[in-house]
């Protein structure tokens, strides 16, 4: 589904990721995982678009899309989520997913002015878009409340809503744990499953390690810009160089909040 | 808004006017109202909703003037193609502006408008053979309905009225729209914007466009009302008042920038023969409405209704009970 090949990216003199490849297959959870400055983050805004990689191709079912800036590239059903939300904080629940669902639309200013009828239906599909993911993440009693008043982990699930409404083939998950606690995480693996289940393909980027063993089916390790292992949760934990990369005994590095 | 609302809106200016026949000086006061509201909702859809910082209004304000003025002097045109002409030619002119300088934001947005507005009226001022130079251009005459027995005015005040709420149903079916959505998300994030496929470069150079189209249809109802249009008629203090009146009724919200208009328009009226002092009115009502009201008159009242009723307190409701 997504072929990353050799992708290179440096700032000045340091180089954040030196040619990564990885192959996520249609239907999978992938995991990136790495310790800090491993250039997991680097790697997924050039995937999703926000960085140019300055060597390497990316492609989207056979199609290159390295090249093409992020809004083009959500247009090829790539989703994303953000590790800090980027909501509209002033807008209502409803209204912050139906930007999801703006693709399936195509009403431009004159329609949206003259509102046609067609218009009126395509407003009414975008909403029913809308409140089908409102209720995969279980937040249709919040649809009417004002996205900024809600909790920090609700508004990641505002978010998550926000790009199931897209009905993407792939989605990437930037950090999608941090700042959530214990019971918050693992009710989010299970909705990820759930939108897994749905046919979407999942790329996760995330420092929680009970969610990422718990739910990927394959993994990928960066360190120092390197990819330096990959494969399923079981072989990675038991990775060695994976173990020198994040330092210490294998029973302390991979407990739930490593 | 609802059904009701903008039938009020469209029944209240006809009313009032038809009342104030005959008056011509609360009848001025009511054009003018009607066209600072048409650049308070045009700052309010570009500033408001999808959050470009304009100091521009005075300088589309001037373009849709001096078109509508040329077209119906130079060209004999009648006075709805020179209105026509006004929109268009302003509309591109938003474009000209807004598409150059898509990579700025906020403080940088606000002097580059600003800038544009000067530019502006320093052409009017020196391309003397198109704009005649600081004598401006005068003998223009009020568009009117053919409805006998009514005050002249009164129908020009009718026609101004039909534009003003044509401006008013476009904007609020616009924001209201999966169109208005994208600029909400422009303004509330560029980053989520894009994440939700949005072209982000398009739904900035479009704000500023229709922004100025909607300014320039307002200078051409201001140069065929007043019949006489100059470099002076579009000084900044235009954009900086316009400004004040969608802070003190509220940016984000239509009827807070119709309920500035009116404000400001009547505050600003007592100085209209020391218009050295109104720049002074505008500077504290904004420094006012920022202090007590950072968000404007309207949504404040609607945040505060909405809170009120949330909120599951009992020493609040008891409170409420109280005071009532």
């Amino acid at each position: 589904m997504l072929s990353v090949q050799a992708i290179s990216k440096s700032f000045g003199g340091v180089q954040a990721v030196d040619s990564v490849s990885v192959e996520i297959q249609k239907g999978e959870i992938f995991g990136l995982i790495g310790p800090n400055g491993a250039g997991k983050t680097t790697t997924f805004n050039m995937i999703s678009g926000l960085v140019r990689p300055s060597a390497g191709s990316i492609a989207m079912d056979g199609k290159r899309i390295e090249h093409l800036p992020p809004h083009r590239r959500a247009m090829q059903s790539i989703a994303r989520t953000f590790q800090h939300v980027q909501l509209m904080r002033e807008a209502p629940v409803l209204e912050n997913v139906m930007a999801g669902a703006h693709l399936s639309g195509r009403c431009g200013i004159v329609s949206a002015i003259l509102k046609p009828w067609s218009q009126r239906r395509e407003e009414s599909e975008i909403r029913r878009m809308a409140e089908e993911s409102l209720a995969l993440g279980g937040l249709s009693e919040l649809s009417d409340a004002l996205a900024g008043d809600l909790s920090y982990g609700q508004q990641r699930r505002v978010e998550l809503a926000r790009a199931v409404a897209m009905r993407p083939k792939l989605l990437l998950l930037d950090e999608p744990a941090a700042g959530l606690n214990d019971a918050e995480t693992e009710a989010l693996g299970v909705l990820i499953q759930k939108i897994r289940g749905m046919g979407v393909t999942i790329l996760l980027v995330e420092h929680a390690m009970a969610l990422v063993m718990g739910i990927c089916d394959r993994i990928a390790v960066l360190d120092f810009g390197r990819k330096i292992a990959e494969g399923t949760p079981a072989e990675i934990k038991i990775n060695p160089a994976v173990i020198e990369a994040y330092l210490g005994v294998p029973d302390e590095e991979m407990g739930p909040n490593a | 808004m609802s059904k009701t609302q903008l039938a009020l809106c469209l029944v209240i200016p006809i009313v009032i006017g038809y009342f104030l026949q005959h008056n011509t000086y609360a009848l001025t006061i009511l054009a003018f109202v009607l066209i600072y509201g048409v650049l308070a909702m045009a700052t309010s859809l570009c500033m408001g909703h999808a959050g470009q910082v304009t100091l521009a209004q005075a300088g589309f304000f001037a373009v849709g003037a001096y078109t509508s003025t040329l077209a119906t002097l130079d060209l004999s045109a009648p006075f709805f193609a020179g209105l026509l002409a006004a929109i268009a030619i302003s509309t591109v002119a938003g474009y000209a502006l807004g598409y150059p300088i898509l990579r700025v934001k906020g403080h940088f947005l606000g002097l580059i408008t600003l800038a544009f507005s000067k530019v502006v009226q320093e052409i009017a001022l020196h391309w003397q053979s198109v704009t005649g130079g600081f004598n401006g251009l005068y003998g223009m005459s009020k568009p009117t309905l053919p409805i006998p027995g009514i005050d002249p005015l009164y129908s020009f005040v009718l026609i101004l009225t039909g534009y003003w709420f044509a401006v008013l149903v476009a904007s609020d079916n616009l924001i209201n729209s999966r169109y208005g959505r994208a600029m909400h998300m422009l303004k509330a994030s560029e980053w989520g914007a894009q994440a939700c496929g949005m072209n982000v470069a398009r739904y900035k150079s479009d704000a500023f466009a229709i922004s100025a189209g909607l300014c320039g249809g307002a200078g051409a109802f201001y140069a065929h009302f007043i019949g006489y249009i100059g470099p002076d008629s579009f000084t900044l203090d235009v954009s900086i008042t316009v400004l004040a009146m969608c802070i003190l009724g509220g940016m984000t919200d239509l009827r807070g920038a119709i309920l500035g208009s009116v404000i400001m328009t009547i505050l600003n009226e007592p100085l209209r023969n020391y218009p050295l002092y109104q720049p002074v009115m505008s500077a504290v009502v904004i420094l006012a409405v920022i202090i007590i009201l950072p968000r404007g008159i309207v949504p404040s009242l609607f945040r505060y209704y909405r809170l009120r009723r949330a909120s599951p307190d009992p020493m609040v409701a008891k409170a409420d009970r109280s005071v009532a």
